[in-house]
């Protein structure tokens, strides 16, 4: 009887695994406040507070009288990203074993090489400490790029991704489809030009521009979004990232004046810090609305080329 | 760093991503390696030698001395129980401390000169670098050492390959270093983020960091002409011409004035500095 059973769970593959939308959402969740650690070490000028990696002074658990001053930030930054790791790791296992769609499963498992891609270019930026730039910008750019894929798992696993629903044809004149996976793209290279100008590789010029942009593209989707289509599914997240990059533009405006009225400072302090790590928090969450009504988009809406070539063979018939 | 070089880097951290493992400092010219040496002769005092001496003045309001949070460490606190603030900018009645004034290398270029046998010393202590703004010479022994009851890292980023980054716990021993070509380094403590001093290199003896009179003076220079270059990390440097003949005596004085300018280190005349990005803020003095 136990065999029987044994062999009926390892046999089972249900199409929608809610255990594994469950670890996503975790992962996203651990992800947000690994970005949020992350921004606390740059701010706080702590990222080379500890210079050897991948252990912390020669050991993996660190004693009490070394986690003080900026060590806090970079140890716990270390100890949220293994976290991330970890549950990254169960995420891929859980896929291999239980998801039933291929692609889910190498999604997974890609996102779990991005993670150790990521530690890596972390242990990098260690190591070499006279090359802080050139590692930061690619280390922002995959921890974003994490983020985007871990949210995407979300989705995909979600019980709304797997409910019929009834294809809406997208409009040739400004598809959704292809505005909001330039805006995506957008907001992602965005979010790499700040941390460009955080890690000092270049002036803040480029980051505005970006967010003039930014703040076109998002304006123009959430717009057509909320005028085209009255669904909920895509209303939602149209209006919340519409509404954070209200807010980060204001964060950012915010968070710019402060570190140029702390230049003189001796050290970081606040509120650069504070209103710097809200912003690049805010930014985090930007994207992760960006990439949630992209992909509803993509779900929803059929390509508009598509159907007027199908409304064209109907007519011929 | 030219734009060329950030794209190869950008671009070479996919390469790099195996390499962690092969250690923190790149082969070319680590300490010890002499690439400052001069086709000319060594330098042997003939008797004809000249004195340059002067002031570096600061004319004007001074710019308020910023406080430091040493919250984040109860020793370093404890150490400063009535504030410390910054004294980055410190002047005694209008006369410019910490400023490095030295002779540019090129006028000496004909000179070898001998490496001291003695050592400079850079002490951490109360959670602060004494001194904050120092020379050496080339090859001659820095010591780095801590009087501190807490931990420090010593993040030295030096553009030759010479930079390190060390932890350095109480009673640790000192970190014992050379550098092998005339730079200016951007020292710092990322635990503790007020912590901040530039040491210069260079293969001349001619360097002065300027003290509360803010006053220098340059003994046994050779005759020639020269250019005197005054560097301070938040207002910049001011360069003057003095040609001195046999055993003359010359003055030249500096003036500073204003707010800050600078907020980033950038490279004094002659001295090659690794990271135009480092940021060299004001450090601290306790009252």
């Amino acid at each position: 009887m136990i065999r029987a059973k044994l062999s009926k769970l390892l046999k089972w593959r249900p199409q929608l695994s809610n255990g594994l939308h469950y670890i996503a959402l975790l992962t996203v969740c651990a992800t947000f406040v690994l970005i949020i650690a992350g921004a606390l070490v740059t701010s706080n000028g702590a990222g080379d507070s500890v210079p050897d990696w991948p252990m912390s002074f020669g050991r993996w658990l660190i004693t009490s009288d070394h986690f003080i001053a900026n060590v806090r930030f970079e140890y716990s930054h270390r100890v949220i990203a293994g976290s991330v790791g970890m549950l990254t790791l169960i995420l891929a296992v859980f896929a291999w074993l239980r998801e039933s769609r291929v692609w889910v499963k190498r999604l997974a498992l890609a996102v779990f090489g991005l993670v150790i891609a990521q530690a890596v270019i972390g242990g990098i930026r260690v190591h070499y400490p006279g090359y802080k730039a050139e590692i930061a910008i690619p280390h922002a750019l995959v921890a974003q790029s994490f983020l985007a894929l871990i949210v995407s798992l979300v989705v995909f696993t979600s019980r709304k991704w797997f409910e019929p629903i009834g294809s809406i044809s997208d409009k040739p004149a400004l598809s959704l489809r292809s505005l909001s996976a330039v805006t995506t793209i957008a907001i992602l290279v965005q979010l790499v030009l700040g941390a460009g100008f955080r890690h000092q590789a270049f002036g803040i010029l480029p980051h505005v521009f970006g967010a003039v942009v930014v703040g076109f593209l998002v304006f123009l989707t959430a717009t057509l979004t909320l005028t085209r289509h009255k669904e909920s599914y895509l209303q939602r997240p149209a209006m919340a990232v519409i509404g954070l990059v209200v807010v980060q533009i204001g964060l950012g405006i915010a968070s710019y004046y402060a570190r140029l009225a702390s230049i003189n400072d001796p050290q970081p302090l606040e509120p650069m810090v504070s209103l710097t790590v809200a912003h690049v928090a805010t930014g985090a969450l930007t994207l992760t609305a960006m990439v949630v009504l992209t992909l509803r988009i993509y779900r929803v809406l059929s390509p508009a080329k598509a159907t007027v070539e199908l409304a064209s063979r109907e007519a011929t018939v | 760093m030219s734009m060329i070089r950030r794209l190869c880097l950008l671009a070479a951290v996919a390469v790099l991503l195996g390499t962690v493992g092969c250690g923190n400092k790149p082969d070319e010219g680590g300490p010890g390696t002499n690439d400052n040496s001069t086709s000319g002769a060594n330098f042997k005092p003939t008797g004809n030698e000249g004195t340059i001496s002067g002031k570096v003045n600061f004319n004007g309001d001074v710019p308020k001395a910023k406080t430091i949070d040493m919250s984040n460490d109860a020793y370093c606190a404890g150490k400063h129980s009535g504030g410390a603030t910054s004294d980055a900018i410190t002047v005694n009645d209008g006369k410019f401390q910490d400023v490095l004034v030295y002779i540019k290398s090129d006028g000496l270029s004909k000179y070898k000169f001998d490496t001291p046998s003695s050592q400079v010393v850079l002490d951490q202590t109360g959670c602060m670098y004494a001194p904050h703004m120092m020379g050496m010479m080339t090859n001659q022994q820095l010591s780095v050492k801590t009087s501190d009851q807490t931990n420090h890292n010593i993040n030295a980023i030096a553009p030759n390959g010479d930079g390190f980054n060390e932890a350095q716990g109480a009673g640790a021993p000192d970190k014992k270093v050379k550098f092998a070509r005339e730079e200016v380094i951007p020292v710092k403590c990322n635990q503790h983020s007020w912590m901040k001093a530039t040491i210069a290199v260079f293969k001349h003896p001619y360097f002065a960091v300027t003290g509360k009179d803010g006053s220098f003076e340059f003994k046994d220079v050779p005759p020639g002409t020269y250019t005197i270059v005054a560097f301070h990390p938040n207002y910049g440097e001011k360069t003057a011409t003095v040609t001195v003949g046999n055993k003359e005596s010359k003055t030249t004085d500096f003036t500073y004035s204003g707010n800050p300018t600078q907020a980033e280190l950038i490279a004094p005349s002659g001295l090659a500095l690794a990271d135009p990005f480092v940021i060299s803020m004001p450090v601290a003095h306790h009252h």
